[in-house]
């Protein structure tokens, strides 16, 4: 098989070709997929350094685990799936314990007896994303999600930056649809919390 | 529907198209709670300041870095790129 031809092949014969040992099958299957892979790495891990290892790790698993990739999934679910787990390996140290609590405490803004809020809800300035994605808001809006425990953003991720869908995001984690969504529901909660301060109106305009 | 039922179901589709009952009774709610329509408009907007963070291209140097990395493992066979150290992790 030339060069040409291996571009244009199909993903289920190129993945079948870089299982029987075919090296610029696996080469071109790195060139397919390693933009995405180190996107979604970056995303998850928020550091470059890191992001470069999970991506380094990702494909040499790749390479070592395609035998056992049995097609049953998406090639792509599985390639994600490889770098949540990277990712999740390198947080495991880390200590989460006290914002995972303060997340369980999400599972709602505080509400009455009969419902309603307690508190009066925060109104966001409604200024378009685009033009007020300043420094000081691009700082904000990487120390939120930094403190937002891998498990959360993962799920955060997959969903509303990666576009999965709970089916596929599930999949990828290893969890029901339902933890899948109780996660997404908790991580924007925390995410809009933490950028209440710097964009409920009143503090948009007189920042301190 | 209460404020609190509307937080729990609002999660997966913050658009409330669905033509489920559940979407339906959201709708009807948002219309009379200004509380609601607040929070939910804040959710989205941290959904789309998130979207709206760019994503970093693949550096070429990380791309080389990676060939290199795999080649140490065997992945490729061309011996002209193998580098000399054969644990050449990362910024080597
Ligand atoms: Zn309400």
């Amino acid at each position: 098989m030339s060069g040409g031809e291996i571009t244009k092949l199909a993903e289920v014969s190129l993945i079948a070709a870089a299982r029987g040992g075919d090296m610029r099958a696996f080469s071109e299957l790195v060139r397919r997929y390693e933009g995405t892979v180190y996107r979604y790495a970056f995303k998850l891990c928020r550091d470059r350094e890191k992001a470069e290892e999970t991506f380094q790790d990702t494909f040499i698993n790749v390479y070592r685990k395609l035998g056992s990739f049995d097609g049953r999934s998406r090639f792509s679910t599985w390639l994600y799936t490889i770098v949540t787990n990277n990712c999740l390996m390198r947080h495991r140290r880390r200590k989460i314990r006290e914002i995972e609590e303060s997340l369980e405490a999400l599972e709602s803004p505080e509400t009455s007896a009969d419902g309603k809020f307690t508190h009066e809800i925060a109104r966001w300035d409604e200024t378009p994303a685009d033009l007020i994605l300043d420094k000081e808001l691009r700082t904000q809006i990487e120390k939120a999600i930094g403190k937002l425990p891998p498990e959360y953003r993962i799920v955060f991720t997959l969903r509303d930056m990666e576009g999965k869908s709970t089916e596929e995001t599930s999949r990828i984690v290893g969890i029901s649809k339902e933890a899948a969504k109780s996660r997404l529901r908790r991580a924007r909660a925390f995410l809009r919390d933490q950028l209440t301060p710097y964009m409920a109106r009143p503090a948009r305009r007189q920042p301190r | 529907m209460k404020c609190s039922d509307v937080y729990l179901h609002i999660c997966d589709n913050l658009d409330q198209r669905l033509g489920t009952r559940r979407c339906r009774e959201i709708r009807l709610h948002l219309r009379v709670c200004r509380d609601c329509r607040a929070y939910l408009a804040s959710l989205k907007r941290t959904v789309i300041l998130y979207q709206s963070v760019p994503s970093p291209r693949l550096p070429r140097a990380a791309h080389d870095r990676l060939i290199r990395v795999l080649n140490a493992h065997g992945c490729f066979p061309e011996p002209a790129t193998r580098p000399r150290k054969r644990t050449g992790r990362k910024r080597t």
